[in-house]
């Protein structure tokens, strides 16, 4: 996703203080705080860290129950500044639904409608060039019951980017993409200011991502660039023809080799760090 | 396509799933035909169909899209009270022909319009007040229940036979009441 750099804002586009949100007794989230400003932002975690529930209160579904949260300058907690917040942001849901009678021009064009949108004649070019922007060009009037899996998915995006709003957030956007879908999605041009997207797939946050949070437990464990993420376990990866037993994390790679993490014995071949390492030696950091 | 319509209205009738309602109108039609068949008007089918047709309203609220939909400046309470618009004439329609079918049967049915409304009423009214999750399968069991409720006990205990047959016995109160819950349900 390539953002536009034209206009400049002062004030950080999302701003969380001791976010909190528990389900029962359990927290999801734990007293998250964050400042995003423009750019694209990953937020990484493993399954049940609290990504979708974080994203959900960002997006203004979901009320707090403890902390402070600002969008674009506004509160949402107040039902008007909600509605205005809702005006420049696109959502995309981990499990979006839609109208299977719906062809993805019809529910595109009536995401516009919802968003307030009076001018028809717009909201058809409208519809048509975000439909296009997520390769749907093909498919925008057949009915989305007959769309592949990936194919809707591209249609929620679509949704989420209708009139191209300031604030974009995405829950795990790539979602059942191909590989050619994935690459298509890394050069989506967006002119929202800010994306905050949540993936598993950590090469796209590489790829993609200006700065990159990683949640455990409900909690932010890492905020920082894609390289610093990288380079925590700078120095802490090596590889080697066979298993090594005093590496926390080993596994076998495309070309057969095992690459390892931790603290490399002596002589050992320590090779550059990459995304994945720093993710994992962090994971591996959290689970002991 | 008319240029007088809202932008939404064709759209949320389309969103719409209106195979309850259409079902129940089949019901209701083969009602009306096994009756004039046997040349008599059955007992206290009406109250069934009210109900029926009540929770076939409701379940016209079901949305399959609400996740993508739920951070949309138009709120969810906004297109619900969009989706009503289109659902309580279309119900309403379908209970008056049930009705004018039914008098052509048996001139004793008259035109209870106001426990049919009253149940719709009390359907949306649980519907806004029942956590989002099950809110439309609350809101469909109401009518369903209380009608079942008013038939199974009404008569057994003195004591609670006015509020079983509120719906019956004082509709519009039961909607006038029905229809405050549903807008301080909605705003809260
Ligand atoms: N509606 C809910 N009711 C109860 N618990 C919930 C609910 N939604 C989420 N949780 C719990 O909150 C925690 C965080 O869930 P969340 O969906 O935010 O995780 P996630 O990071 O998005 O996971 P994934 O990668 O699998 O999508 C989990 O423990 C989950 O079981
Ligand atoms: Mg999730």
């Amino acid at each position: 996703m390539t953002t536009n750099t034209s206009t400049t804002t002062t004030t950080a586009t999302i701003e969380a203080d001791g976010l909190v949100k528990r389900y029962g007794s359990t927290p999801a989230v734990d007293g998250v705080t964050l400042s995003a400003g423009r750019g694209i932002i990953g937020l990484l975690g493993p399954n049940g860290a609290g990504k979708t529930t974080l994203l959900r209160m960002v997006a203004t579904v979901l009320a707090p129950d403890a902390g402070r949260l600002r969008m674009l300058g506004l509160d949402p907690a107040d039902p008007a500044q909600r509605t205005d917040i809702r005006r420049q942001l696109g959502y995309l849901p981990q499990s979006p639904g839609l109208y299977p009678g719906f062809t993805p021009f019809d529910l595109v064009d009536y995401v516009a409608v919802l968003k307030e949108h009076t001018d028809r004649d717009w909201r058809h070019e409208e519809s048509r060039r975000v439909l296009e922007s997520v390769g749907l060009a093909d498919v925008m009037h057949r009915k989305i019951r007959k769309l592949s899996g990936g194919m809707k998915q591209r249609v929620a995006l679509a949704a989420a980017m209708v009139g191209s709003p300031q604030l974009l957030v995405l829950d795990e956007p790539a979602n059942g993409l191909d590989p050619d879908q994935r690459l298509r999605l890394r050069s989506l041009k967006t002119e929202s200011s800010t994306v905050l997207m949540s993936t598993h797939n950590i090469s796209e946050v590489g790829a993609l991502c200006q700065s990159v949070y990683v949640m455990f437990d409900g909690r932010i464990r890492f905020a920082g660039t894609p390289a610093e993420l990288a380079g925590l376990a700078a120095g802490q990866v090596w590889e080697d023809a066979s298993q090594d037993p005093r590496a926390i994390r080993s596994w076998i790679t495309a070309t057969g080799a095992y690459r390892h993490l931790g603290e490399p014995p002596s002589g050992a071949q320590v090779v550059d760090p990459t995304l994945d390492d720093g993710y994992l030696l962090l994971a591996r950091r959290e689970q002991s | 396509m008319s240029t007088t319509a809202p932008a939404w209205v064709a759209p949320t009738a389309r969103a719409v799933p209106w195979q309850p309602l259409a079902g129940v109108a089949v019901c209701l039609l083969g009602v009306v035909v096994l009756a004039a068949v046997r040349g008599r008007w059955p007992v206290g089918v009406l109250d069934v169909a009210a109900a029926g047709t009540a929770a076939a309203v409701v379940a016209g609220l079901r949305d399959p899209a609400a996740n993508l939909l739920s951070a949309m400046p138009t709120s969810a309470a906004r297109r619900q009270a969009r989706r009503l618009m289109l659902l309580v004439p279309a119900g309403l329609g379908l209970w008056l022909a049930y009705l004018a079918a039914a008098n052509l049967v048996s001139r004793g049915v008259g035109w209870p319009l106001g426990p049919a409304v009253a149940l719709v009423a009390t359907g949306c009214a649980v519907a806004a007040w029942t956590p989002e999750r099950f809110a439309v399968e609350a809101g469909v069991a109401a009518p369903l229940g209380w009608m079942a409720l008013a038939r199974a006990w009404s008569g057994l205990h003195d004591s609670v036979t006015p509020v079983l047959t509120a719906y019956q016995s004082h509709p519009w109160v039961v909607t006038a009441v029905a229809s405050a819950a549903l807008l301080m349900g909605r705003s809260r």
